[in-house]
Parts: C-alpha cells; sequence; structure tokens
C-alpha cells in the first residue's frame, strides 16, 4: 500500500515537473559598494555677516565695519585631500518683501560678488542662488583661501521694507578635487 | 529726499538666519564625550568623500557608512543637515549624467540632523534600496551626499515659546561625490 502510494506520488511530481518546467533564473549581479577613506574637511574664520541698515545703492564689506575692502574671512583645508570649494547665495528673504540677487543690482534687486585671493579691490566671483560656482579650486590639503564678499543694495525698493529684517545665506560648500 | 530718509530706516538683519538653522530634536542631541575621529581638529569633516557603486540592480538592498566630525579646536557647536542633491561639478566625466531626483529616494539617511559639539563626531548610515520596478538600467549616474554645518551662535525664543538654536548666515558643508553604474 505504501509502495502504491509513493509510485503515485512520484509519478504525480513528475507530471507537474513535465507542467511547469524549472526556469533556470538569472543570478543577480554582484554589487559593489566602495566609500573612500578620504576626509573632507573645511573651516571657515567667519560664520556670520550682519550686514545692518543700508540705503538704496549702499556697498557694504564682508568686514568687521562693513567698509573696509580687505580678505576678511580665510578658508582653510584641514581634510587630507585637495578640494574645490563652491559658493552660494539666496535672496534676501523676510517672506513678504524680496529682494532678488542678481548679477547687477536693480530695483528690488541686490548683488552679491566675491573676490579672488590676493585681489581684494576685485570682486570677480558672481555670487548666484541659482547654482554654486567655483570660489577656489583645487586647495591642496592644509592650504588656507582669504576671501571678502560686495554686497550692494537695490537701486530703489518700497517703502513697506523700511524697518523689516532681512535674511541672506551665503553657503560654501568642499569636494574632492 | 523723502525716499532716502525712508530708506535710512530700513535694517536688514542679516545676522539671525533663523529660517536656515535646521533644529535638532533633543533626542539627536549627543551630549557624551568625544569620539571618533580624533586626527582632523578643526573644521567640519566628512569621512567618505567619494563612494562608487558598480552593478546597481532593481531590488537591491544594502547600505554605506559616513562618519561626521565637528572639529575641537574651533569650539563651536555646529546644527547638521545631510541631504542627496546634485552633483556640482559642472563637467560630470565623459558618459555620466545626473542622477534624476525623482531616483534620491533611492537613498535613506538614518540620521539626517543632528548637533555636534566641538569634538565630537557621529556615524551615518545610508540605506541604498533600489526598487524592484526602477527602469534605470546600464546608466552612469552622479549625485552628492552634502553635510551642511551650521554654526549655532546663540538662541532664541520662537513664536511657541520654545528655545531654538540661532545660526550663523555663513555655513559651509562638505560634500561625497557619487558615481552610480546601474545594471
Amino acid at each position: 500500500m505504501k509502495k502504491r502510494l509513493l509510485v503515485v506520488m512520484l509519478v504525480a511530481v513528475m507530471a507537474v515537473s513535465l507542467l511547469f518546467p524549472v526556469v533556470a533564473l538569472a543570478a543577480d549581479p554582484t554589487v559593489t559598494i566602495t566609500v573612500s577613506a578620504v576626509v573632507v574637511s573645511i573651516t571657515n574664520s567667519q560664520d556670520t555677516w550682519a550686514i545692518g541698515p543700508v540705503v538704496v545703492d549702499a556697498v557694504v564689506y564682508f568686514s568687521a565695519d562693513g567698509n573696509a575692502d580687505v580678505d576678511y574671512s580665510q578658508i582653510e583645508n584641514t581634510g587630507n585631500v585637495a578640494v574645490d570649494v563652491e559658493i552660494q547665495g539666496t535672496d534676501a528673504d523676510d517672506e513678504t518683501y524680496d529682494w532678488t540677487l542678481a548679477a547687477a543690482a536693480g530695483d528690488k534687486t541686490y548683488s552679491l560678488y566675491a573676490n579672488s585671493e590676493g585681489a581684494p579691490t576685485v570682486y570677480d566671483v558672481e555670487v548666484k542662488s541659482s547654482s554654486y560656482v567655483d570660489l577656489t579650486t583645487d586647495l591642496a590639503a592644509l592650504g588656507a583661501y582669504d576671501w571678502s564678499m560686495k554686497f550692494t543694495a537695490p537701486t530703489d525698493f518700497d517703502a513697506a521694507d523700511d524697518g523689516t529684517d532681512k535674511t541672506i545665506t551665503v553657503t560654501l560648500v568642499a569636494s574632492q578635487h | 529726499m523723502r525716499k532716502l530718509v525712508l530708506c535710512g530706516f530700513l535694517a536688514i538683519a542679516l545676522l539671525l538666519a533663523i529660517p536656515g538653522c535646521p533644529s535638532a530634536s533633543s533626542g539627536q542631541v549627543f551630549d557624551g564625550g568625544a569620539v571618533g575621529i580624533q586626527t582632523f581638529d578643526r573644521g567640519l569633516w566628512l569621512k567618505g568623500g567619494e563612494v562608487t557603486i558598480v552593478n546597481l540592480y532593481p531590488g537591491y538592498v544594502g547600505s554605506m557608512e559616513f562618519e561626521v566630525g565637528n572639529g575641537i579646536q574651533d569650539n563651536t557647536v555646529k546644527e547638521v543637515r545631510i541631504s542627496v542633491e546634485p552633483e556640482d561639478d559642472k563637467d560630470l566625466g565623459d558618459g555620466w549624467v545626473q542622477l534624476p531626483s525623482q531616483y534620491y529616494s533611492w537613498f535613506s539617511i538614518d540620521n539626517p540632523v543632528f548637533t555636534l559639539r566641538p569634538g565630537e563626531s557621529q556615524k551615518v548610515t545610508v540605506t541604498v534600496s533600489m526598487p524592484e520596478d526602477a527602469d534605470y538600467p546600464n546608466k552612469k549616474a552622479r549625485c552628492e551626499l552634502l553635510v551642511m554645518g551650521w554654526t549655532v551662535v546663540g538662541t532664541t525664543t520662537n513664536e511657541w515659546g520654545d528655545v531654538v538654536n540661532v545660526c550663523g548666515n555663513v555655513p559651509i558643508g562638505v560634500a561625497s561625490e557619487w558615481y552610480i553604474e546601474t545594471y
């Protein structure tokens, strides 16, 4: 009786196998994830810029008193690899009356430029809100970069802006060169 | 003249970048001693400056670990915010494209916002999970892990009466550049 049962089961298994032939599944590829031991690290000596009250067409420098046209801040590469440092700004935001960041100051539009090291009177890096731009490239490990910024207020703005506080954020990002 | 006088009273306080200052819950503030790498004793640092992922296929799940630290010598507290962002290199390299932003959801960060005191570091795990139905084969794509560090310069009370950090408006960031090849 047991033998007959085994034979029936065996035949059933074979029948099922014929109905559903084995499909050889392709093996998943080997995924390789490599996280480098590179350490990207920077400092920036001035982490705050208080521009203070401004009038139309005002020019304010990133310095202790806003007037000095000097390399005020210093970026240091404290990591173990050369880095590129990029900069990005934002519109001047008070959630109601924004000033747009643009290449040139205008009506409710301000401009912001950073300077190249060694040329404090030449502000040749246009800071944009839409994208990062290079501030310095290939800054060697343990290297330093002196820099500053020049803010130019709008040529005109609404009286509604009077007395309102606006926030600008200027971001520096370092990545491996 | 009248306009000039009016404008003279306009004050833009760029000092207080409160909206941009990420707020860490109390559970994400680490109050232990300095841990992790001690070599990089200045600045905001990220261990894992470059990542390559090869043969990423639909259904794959894996993880990778990074470490973020705050140099002890700077003596500043930093609010840290981590996100996956477009690669900002203008030259992505021959054959490489930006990873479309809709695929950033393949990467989840276990601890994207936290606070680091001077000398502290924090391990961060990023889980890679490519959906079974993902249709992005044989691509070479780039993106980056951006670690932003906002220096805490004080505290203030918000409109709900909570004491929150005030951060400087010139934050620094460090990025890990990712190179992803799909299968």
